[in-house]
């Protein structure tokens, strides 16, 4: 046997062992993570149109005694954090996914047409009935998520496997969703002057309404998600590898489509088409804790929910009483983002 | 563990790769495949490890139909290597191991005494243990694949197929990942491997398959089956097939291409 | 696949669906105003009238009001803060005898309302500084707030809200009864409502049976005209005066609710004998009156060489729709009955 003098290296310590190595080395990273979140939070609650100070903030949090604070905290900023949070987490999550599933790093759910997806089926819903409760958006929503994911998977995957069909097939769906949306709006008479909100990507006016209209489709996402990782790994050693270790690759990926669908359906649901953030955040975290989808998508997931939250506490201040369209702001930061990958980094 | 093969045909499309092909790997084989390019060897590879679906026939580990398994079931037991596998380059060793731990492996994948235990084992075996932190992508030819086996090794498998694991490697690689084999069907697996290099076949596998247009030509231990007249039917080309005077072992060196009748003579200084 | 085994459902399943209820609980909890008012009857459209149920006999506070999205209100007593969200609005409110405190950057008349605190566009009202200034009532636009995105955020405000606006003569008259009713100043409404249909009646004297037919046109910043139809409140100006609309039988098309486009060859043929022309743009873009007449293909239109092509003030015909009908109905009798 060869080159078997050196004493075997230890197995290193249970944190190791229990999740890749990196994950150790950048607790630093997701603390402060963690802490950016909270922080965000925090300023979300205070500033805004109206400024309130720590005083009032607390009491608007814990009391009835300054009914303007609790109101304005509790009715608009808390359940827009919320919102925020969740959506962010959505995109970034869907992105993770997508960028393991084609084996792309540029891939995110609206450069391959989900998004866009989503869209047309909430512009038609709405365009049809106006009163439409939310609920129903969702799941309108929801329903456009999966078909756009069940038709990416049909013409990118009829018999072989081909990353690169799927690329091109979401960059197709993409344009072809997207005109239909801004045909739709354009022409829907009612709609013009709130469609840029929601063709950027906004979160004007969410609401505890949307937080209960998007829970029972992001729970059951999540969850799969995060149940999905392993199989994701192991797809991303080559199809043939993974049948080889009993991964069926095409259902799973048919499930990581699906998974997909539904979680950007509800960002769109919420706040309209934002994009960048599937993009950008899964390569934040994969910077932080390495490739293993295990810790790559929570960690994706708490990136995304720092993005969009801090993001759209810029849209409400920057030319207050008015609001920028968050997506404006991610767009912003993450086409710059996109160039830099292009260029610097393989 | 036998694996019968039973009457198997693959096919891409209305393309037949292999054409009813019957055979029985017995627990414990060091068996090779050969052939030509297009002859169906990989194909008949995948079929076995079930990577491809059959248009006719079947596989059975034992006395059960593969295909009747869950993947996962057949991957705890059959370990498929695939040609030049190319992904996980950003991969620790030790992390692509674990990853063959998958089959046997529950929903959330907490790991287990037994996992790090097989991991542990399969490292050693396939002599990576050294190599355990570096990536894949900063690893030579002959250690990537020495990972990738231990990542097959793993999944404690009782049957281990490969597909062409020495193409790409120089000839020191191709020995070690040969002997590894070798060591690991002496350890009790059963190994089949598609072979491109016909002298590593005759030098380090106990039988020789030969594929010719979805066929099998020949079939057995190399001094009996490595002649030049089969040969030249399988490839296509006169060959003068030598002994080893070390191992006795034939040593299968080609000549021109010219056209052949079993009549044509060629030389050979084989008694 | 996963395999929905014993397992998983100990392991996975029933957490996720305990975690499930309880946020769910959690959020249901934490919104004490739902706002979730389902209209109690269609969509509003332009030329349905949509009327108030009349009062109750005592007009002593809390009323239930219908306002003109069809919801029904509890005013509580009577408003005195108020922050209207459009143009329509903060003159409904002074034409009622109320004042705002908060009004919408474009909504300045009447003078009055100019010293109030601006909150937003009335496409995009800023919530928090609605809620700052401690309102008692808010009044929004039926015809601008009736999508959802916008609807939705004003509704689940936990302040009254009240959607009045106008998208025609009568929806005037009824959004100020409404305005009455919320207000308890029928007295004062109903006289603005007299002095309407005064107007109108007036107009249609001074026009005094003489068969004309117009147009009215708006353009886009592409220069495509659109042209109203009655369902539009422009349009509908029109018809209360008697006057004939040729665009009225054409399909609704482009994107104003009301107006369709008219192309260069369909406003040739139509020759009608006015032409009332808004410009959306404020000074010192030019006034599609002065350019219609400089368009060759228009030279020879019956509104141009007897000089019949009228500036329409942007405000009166489609910016502000309500009281100041009045200045509309003015204008276009001025116009129609000069020689």
């Amino acid at each position: 046997m060869t080159g078997m003098a050196a004493e075997s290296p230890k197995q290193g310590s249970a944190l190791e062992r229990r999740v890749p190595a990196r994950l150790a080395g950048s607790t630093v990273v997701l603390l402060m993570c963690v802490t950016g979140l909270l922080a965000v939070s925090l300023l979300s609650m205070k500033l805004g149109a109206v400024h309130l100070s720590w005083n009032e903030v607390w009491s608007g949090l814990t009391s009835d005694s300054e009914p303007l604070a609790r109101n304005i905290i509790w009715q608009i900023r808390v359940p827009r954090l919320v919102d925020a949070m969740l959506v962010g987490a959505a995109l970034a999550v869907s992105g993770a996914l997508l960028q393991g599933v084609t084996r792309n790093p540029l891939a995110d759910p609206t450069i391959l047409g989900v998004t866009a997806a989503a869209g047309l089926a909430s512009a038609t819903v709405i365009v049809i009935d106006p009163r439409v409760p939310q609920w129903a958006i969702a799941a309108a929503c929801a329903a456009g998520g999966l078909i756009g994911a069940g038709v990416l998977f049909v013409i990118a995957y009829r018999g072989a496997v081909s990353p690169v069909r799927l690329a091109l097939a979401g960059v197709a769906l993409s344009a072809f969703f997207g005109a239909a949306i801004v045909g739709l709006l354009a022409s829907s008479r009612t709609f013009l002057q709130t469609s840029l909100g929601f063709l950027a990507g906004g979160l004007y006016g969410s609401e505890w309404r949307d937080f209960r209209a998007m829970l029972p489709y992001l729970v059951p996402g999540f969850a799969a998600a995060i149940l999905l990782s392993g199989r994701l790994n192991i797809l991303a050693l080559g199809d043939d590898v993974a049948a080889g270790l009993g991964v069926v690759t095409d259902r799973t990926r048919l499930a990581i489509l699906a998974v997909v669908g539904v979680l950007t359906a509800m960002a769109v649901a919420t706040a309209g088409m934002v994009s960048f953030v599937g993009l950008v955040c899964p390569h934040l975290a994969r910077y932080t804790v390495g490739s293993d989808n295990r810790a790559l998508i929570p960690v994706s997931a708490l990136y995304g929910a720092l993005l969009v939250s801090i993001a759209d506490l810029i849209a409400r201040l920057v030319i207050s009483p008015s609001e920028v369209p968050m997506g404006i702001i991610t767009a912003g930061v993450g086409a710059p983002f996109l160039l830099y990958l292009v260029r610097f980094r393989e | 563990m036998r694996l019968s093969i039973q009457g198997l045909s693959l096919g891409y499309g209305r393309l037949t790769a292999v054409d009813d092909v019957s055979l029985d790997i017995e627990s414990g084989d060091m068996v090779s495949i050969v052939g030509p390019n297009g002859s169906g060897k990989s194909t008949l590879l995948r079929g076995i490890g079930r990577l491809q679906r059959p248009t006719r026939g079947r596989v059975l580990l034992g006395e059960t139909d593969i295909r009747s398994l869950g993947a996962r079931q057949v991957a705890r037991q059959l370990a498929v290597l695939p040609q030049s596998p190319d992904g996980g380059a950003d991969l620790t060793v030790r992390e692509l191991v674990y990853r063959g731990r998958f089959p046997h492996q529950g929903i959330l994948q907490r790991l287990t005494r037994a996992d790090v235990e097989a991991v542990d084992w399969a490292m050693k075996a396939a002599d990576v243990e050294l190599l355990a932190a570096r990536t894949l992508a900063h690893l030579s030819g002959g250690e990537r694949q020495r990972a990738w086996i231990a990542m097959a090794l793993a999944q404690q498998p009782r049957v281990l197929l490969l597909d062409e694991p020495t193409s790409f490697l120089d000839i020191a690689h191709q020995v070690e990942v040969m002997e590894l084999l070798q060591r690991l069907n002496h350890d009790g697996i059963t190994v089949v491997a598609v072979l491109h290099d016909l002298a590593l076949a005759a030098r380090y596998t106990r039988r020789v398959i030969a594929m010719r247009e979805g066929r099998v030509a020949f079939d057995g231990a190399p001094a009996e089956v490595m002649e030049p007249v089969g040969l030249a039917k399988v490839f296509g080309i006169a060959m003068t097939v030598l002994t080893d005077p070390e191992s006795g072992l034939p040593i299968p060196i080609p000549r021109s291409k010219a056209s052949l009748t079993p009549r044509d003579a060629i030389a050979t200084d084989r008694p | 696949m996963i395999s929905f085994n014993g397992r998983f459902i100990r392991l996975v399943a029933l957490p996720l669906a305990a975690l499930s209820v309880a946020a769910f609980a959690t959020a249901c909890g934490g919104d004490d105003d739902d706002g979730d008012t389902e209209p109690t009857q269609a969509a509003p459209s332009a030329s349905a009238s949509v009327s108030s149920s009349p009062p109750v006999a005592a007009a002593a506070y809390p009323i239930k009001v219908k306002d003109l999205l069809g919801r029904e209100v509890e005013i509580k007593s009577k408003p005195v803060t108020i922050v209207a969200v459009s143009p329509t609005a903060v003159e409904l409110v002074y034409a009622a005898g109320g004042k705002v405190v908060g009004r919408t950057t474009t909504a300045t008349f009447p003078e009055a309302a100019k010293s109030a605190k601006e909150i937003g566009t009335a496409y995009q009202p800023n919530l928090e500084q609605i809620l700052a200034l401690k309102p008692d009532l808010v009044v929004a636009d039926s015809s601008i707030h009736a999508q959802p995105a916008l609807r939705q955020p004003l509704e689940q405000l936990p302040v009254p809200v009240i959607f009045a606006g106008a998208e025609s003569y009568q929806q005037v008259l009824d959004a100020l009864k409404l305005m009455g009713q919320v207000f308890d100043s029928k007295t004062t409404t109903d006289r603005v409502i007299a002095d309407i249909e005064k107007a109108k009646d007036d107009a249609k004297k001074a026009i005094a049976g003489k068969k004309v037919t117009a147009l009215v046109l708006i353009a886009d910043r592409d220069n495509t005209f659109y042209a109203a139809k009655t369902t539009s409140y422009a349009g509908d100006i029109l018809a209360q005066l008697g006057i004939e609309n040729p665009a009225a039988s054409q399909a609704d098309s482009g994107p104003f609710p009301g107006y369709t486009t008219l192309s260069a060859e369909k406003l040739v043929q139509f020759n009608p004998d006015y032409i009332f022309a808004i410009t959306a743009a404020p000074e010192p873009a030019p006034r599609l009156a002065t350019l219609i007449p400089a368009i060759p293909p228009f030279k020879a239109l019956k509104a141009v060489t007897s000089n019949h092509v009228i500036d329409a003030k942007v405000d009166y015909f489609v910016q502000a729709p309500g009281p100041r009908i009045i200045e509309a109905f003015k204008a276009v009798a001025a116009a129609v009955s000069a020689p």
